[in-house]
């Protein structure tokens, strides 16, 4: 259960991956860089030492109180979405082969925290959830207030996103982008206007998920990263491209993560327990891939 | 050209003068920063074969590297470390790292890129938790400090020797991948790179390619790591080796560009000075790397140095190569010209091709079937292809005349039937093993990396025809020199006789696509094969040129005795051509005999040919 509570904390970043993955067809790292700009832009907001505001009644504890700071914080997080969601899937970009597109997104993300830690230093500290301190007690375990309203946030999502993509025009344009973007583009789907919305809202979500993370992993980017990370391989257990594979994923990874650290498999340390996590959801990536017959040779190598 | 060469020489002496004397003017510091430039160029060096010629993304670069750095200090140092000698610890260092690069192709080698950059990640956080955070490597503790080592009676004390050993370090290293880059290898590294398919048709194994891709990036990070080594006396900050330094390393070659070695460690050194020169202007390292990774996916895989390379050679164009040959002067003189030096171009490809073969069905396709879904594409296909004679296939769009051709050449598996190919059964068998049985193919649409050269497209192609193995390639060992001059004499023939010699040295890119196509058939001729499939080989000529085209491949039937099965639309050069013809529609064989038969059928008239076609009378009586 403590796992499963757990599986929130990647299952929103998971999320925007496998939407933009959907739309592009490449790995959206961006959303790495996005996840940490907001962790860090929300700190600033919220935590820095800002003056006294009309939103901010806690004098000194930051420029803004947490919930404005989250909702800008998801704003920022759209606008660099839509901006480089225009960017990818313009007439120039459009076309581009899926290595450049990657190495494009690479780029983003790297300089997102090259601005980020320029302009923000970069801290070590937690910062306290929005969602307040409150923890329950479940099967001699503890969850925490923050896991519980995650998990929820992430199954609404999840639930929106149901609907939109199987009871809209607009989930009917994103799967006809997702099943064949040429054919999309002669029956007139504007995918301009699909993907950089797609993107925007994934973004949107990874800001979100970036703001919420600094309560558990604090805002270093190595950790930010391997939360990142983390959230990556669980796409990769459903090809990229489905949301419930991914999902179990995140609940398979959380389990997992919970099982190691509370010493199940026998005391070991951080660096055994990542050596045998990525073993093992990588053994059940290839075991998977095993299991699928190689048809035909691909063309593309990446 | 003697002036080029003297302008060239001047150049090279100035800049050595330049260089000799900021060594021993250049103030300590300096000198250490430049040396981490080197090591830095070293490790980016891997990422060019992984990145720029194989195609790959691995974000591991900056974990491998700091690993061989710590593990060759460990087993270096005393007291706490094993107190080994250097080539040992730095053997260790470089063996271990190249080991872990290889588990990671290994286990993804079938995959697609995605889970090769995902899996590149996952060990680099993997490295940072496990090694960077083993206190026993990576501790500072001033006692047990790492002593620069002396190697063959040179002591590497002082930062000038180590700088100057860092040098000769990354200079073996770029011979090494520039000897590497002219070989098969290199080129069967790029080509598989560009087009895995292509690449198994002239029989690389992408697979293969991939794997000692990475264990060469591997080499590189290892190599660099246990030169870095000795450089600190205590183990170097982890911090500079963390997941999003790898994007840093990964920028490098992604700026330099994969046409040119050089530009790699340039631009490693820029990324290693350029913060410590514009320390005011607090420009980190991880902006560098954005601006390259951005800068090198704006400009394509050419790069910086690509851009600077099409500079220069539009320059030489501009001023006026030397005029060959007109190939379409119609002359006699010309005209004599052209076929004298036809003749010697059959005769030197006669010469490099293996020997035909003399079996009687060189291929025999049995009740291949497949279906993609609910379209069955092909349902019980039978054909036999007879040695040394022109087969045609003929039908209309989705046909699935294309996927007989990915199953006859390997690329597909069907889901019933067998292929066999000069008498074996090589239904299993891979492209790059049917490739080597002697059977070759081109595609529907041109598949040519467009941002190498004529000559190096083609020479792609002679990958199974050059002899030995990777070191003999490198080292220039006579069997491998011998048979890379005669792959060069064939790819010279082979553009001679598809009118393509005069572009030798032009990118794919610039050609028309006719030209281009050609230079695809030339690719596939020079793999050496028995039996050629040809998958539209006139889409996009003009009338003139498939004429001419067609009148090559009868001659190389005939002349050279290969076999060759074509898939073709455009269908009086088929009837005209071809000894049998195979007519598809709708997944079946509905026709099979000589093109007077063919065109008198009365269901190939019905769905392919049109009630009104009229067969020609030169359509060949005994075809």
């Amino acid at each position: 259960m403590l796992g499963v509570a757990a599986a929130g904390l990647y299952g929103l970043l998971a999320v925007s991956l496998v939407l933009t993955y959907r739309v592009s067809r490449t790995i959206g790292f961006v959303h790495g860089g996005i996840a940490v700009f907001a962790a860090h832009f929300y700190w600033w907001l919220t935590y820095d030492s800002g003056v006294r505001g009309r939103f901010n009644p806690n004098a000194g504890q930051g420029r803004v109180g947490q919930w404005p700071g989250l909702l800008l914080v998801v704003a920022a997080g759209a606008l660099i979405g839509l901006l480089y969601g225009l960017t990818v899937t313009g007439k120039r970009m459009g076309n581009w082969p899926r290595l450049n597109l990657t190495v494009y997104s690479l780029a983003w993300l790297l300089g997102m925290i090259a601005i980020t830690q320029t302009v923000i230093e970069p801290q070590s500290t937690r910062i306290p959830s929005i969602f307040g301190k409150r923890v329950y007690r479940l099967f001699g375990g503890v969850i925490t207030i923050h896991q519980v309203a995650t998990l929820l946030i992430l199954f609404a999502i999840i639930a929106a996103l149901a609907f939109v993509l199987m009871r809209t025009q607009t989930g009917v344009n994103i799967r006809a982008v997702a099943d064949d973007v040429e054919a999309s583009r002669f029956v007139g789907v504007p995918l301009t206007k699909v993907g950089a919305g797609v993107y925007a809202f994934s973004a949107a979500l990874s800001a979100f998920a970036g703001a919420l993370v600094t309560a558990t992993v604090g805002m270093l980017v190595p950790e930010l990263l391997t939360v990142f990370l983390r959230a990556l391989t669980v796409c990769v257990l459903g090809g990229l491209a489905s949301f419930s594979l991914a999902l179990l994923g995140c609940v398979l990874l959380g389990v997992g993560e919970s099982f190691l650290t509370a010493g199940v498999f026998g005391q070991s340390s951080i660096g055994r327990q990542e050596v045998i996590l990525m073993t093992a959801l990588f053994g059940l990536v290839l075991l998977i891939n095993r299991l699928r017959p190689i048809k035909v040779l691909e063309v593309e190598t990446l | 050209m003697a002036a080029t060469m003297k302008r060239r020489a001047v150049t090279g002496a100035v800049l050595a003068a330049v260089a000799a004397v900021w060594l021993f003017t250049a103030p300590q510091y300096w000198l250490f920063t430049a040396t981490t430039g080197l090591t830095l160029g070293i490790s980016t060096l891997g990422l060019l074969v992984l990145v720029g010629w194989a195609r790959e993304v691995s974000l591991a670069q900056a974990g491998l590297t700091a690993t061989a750095i710590y593990l060759c200090g460990f087993a270096m140092r005393s007291g706490a470390g094993w107190n080994w000698s250097y080539l040992a610890a730095a053997a260790f260092g470089v063996g271990v790292v190249v080991v872990m690069s290889l588990l990671v192709s290994l286990s993804t080698a079938k995959l697609s890129g995605i889970y090769i950059i995902i899996l590149t990640l996952a060990l680099q956080v993997t490295i940072e938790k496990t090694f960077f955070s083993n206190i026993k490597l990576v501790e500072t503790d001033p006692e047990h400090t790492i002593h620069r080592p002396a190697l063959f009676g040179v002591h590497l004390a002082s930062d000038r020797a180590y700088f100057l050993f860092a040098l000769a370090v990354l200079v073996l290293g770029m011979v090494f991948l520039a000897r590497l880059r002219a070989s098969r290898f290199g080129r069967g590294l790029m080509l598989a790179g560009t087009d895995r398919q292509a690449a198994a048709s002239v029989g690389v194994s992408p697979w293969r390619a991939k794997i000692f891709a990475f264990a060469l990036a591997g080499f590189f990070a290892g190599l660099a790591g246990v030169v870095t080594a000795p450089l600190y006396p205590t183990p170097p900050s982890y911090i500079s080796y963390l997941s999003i330094n790898s994007l840093v390393y990964l920028a490098i070659p992604v700026l330099a560009g994969f046409r040119s070695i050089v530009a790699v460690p340039v631009v490693a050194m820029v990324f290693a000075v350029t913060p410590q020169a514009l320390e005011h202007y607090h420009i980190s390292p991880l902006m560098l790397g954005a601006i390259g990774l951005l800068s090198g996916t704006l400009t394509g895989p050419t790069g910086v140095s690509g851009l600077i390379l099409a500079w220069i050679h539009s320059r030489r164009r501009s001023r006026g190569a030397p005029e060959g040959v007109d190939l379409r002067d119609p002359t006699a003189w010309a005209e004599d010209a052209r076929q004298e030096r036809h003749a010697r171009a059959l005769a030197v490809l006669e010469e490099y091709l293996p020997e035909r073969s003399d079996v009687g069905d060189v291929l025999v396709a049995n009740d291949v079937s497949i279906a993609f879904g609910g379209l069955q594409a092909l349902s019980d296909v039978s054909l036999t292809v007879p040695t040394r004679k022109l087969v045609g296939l003929i039908g209309p769009n989705g046909a699935g005349k294309s996927t007989l051709f990915d199953i006859l050449n390997g690329l597909r598996q069907p889901d019933r039937g067998s292929v066999l190919l000069f008498g074996q059964d090589v239904s299993q068998a891979s492209p790059w093993n049917r490739a080597a049985l002697g059977l070759s193919r081109t595609f529907q649409s041109s598949r040519v990396n467009l941002d190498l050269t004529v000559g190096e497209n083609l020479m792609a192609g002679a990958y199974l025809m050059i002899p030995g193995n990777v070191v003999e390639a490198v080292a220039g060992m006579p069997r491998a020199r011998t048979g890379e001059r005669k792959a060069q004499e064939a790819a010279r023939a082979v553009a001679e006789l598809l009118d393509v010699a005069g572009d030798w040295d032009e990118f794919v890119r610039n050609l028309d696509f006719g030209a281009q196509r050609r230079v695809e058939i030339g690719r596939s001729l020079l793999s050496g094969p028995r039996l050629l499939l040809l998958d539209e080989p006139a889409a996009g000529l003009d009338a003139t040129e498939a004429t001419a085209l067609f009148a090559l491949i009868r001659q190389l039937e005939q002349d050279l005795g290969l076999t060759v099965l074509l898939v073709e639309h455009y269908v009086k050069a088929v009837l005209e051509n071809c000894d049998l013809i195979y007519v598809l529609s709708r997944g079946r064989i509905i026709a099979a005999g000589s093109a007077a038969e063919v065109a008198a059928d009365p269901e190939v008239r019905a769905v392919y040919l049109g009630e009104d076609y009229q067969p020609r009378e030169e359509v060949r009586a005994d075809a």
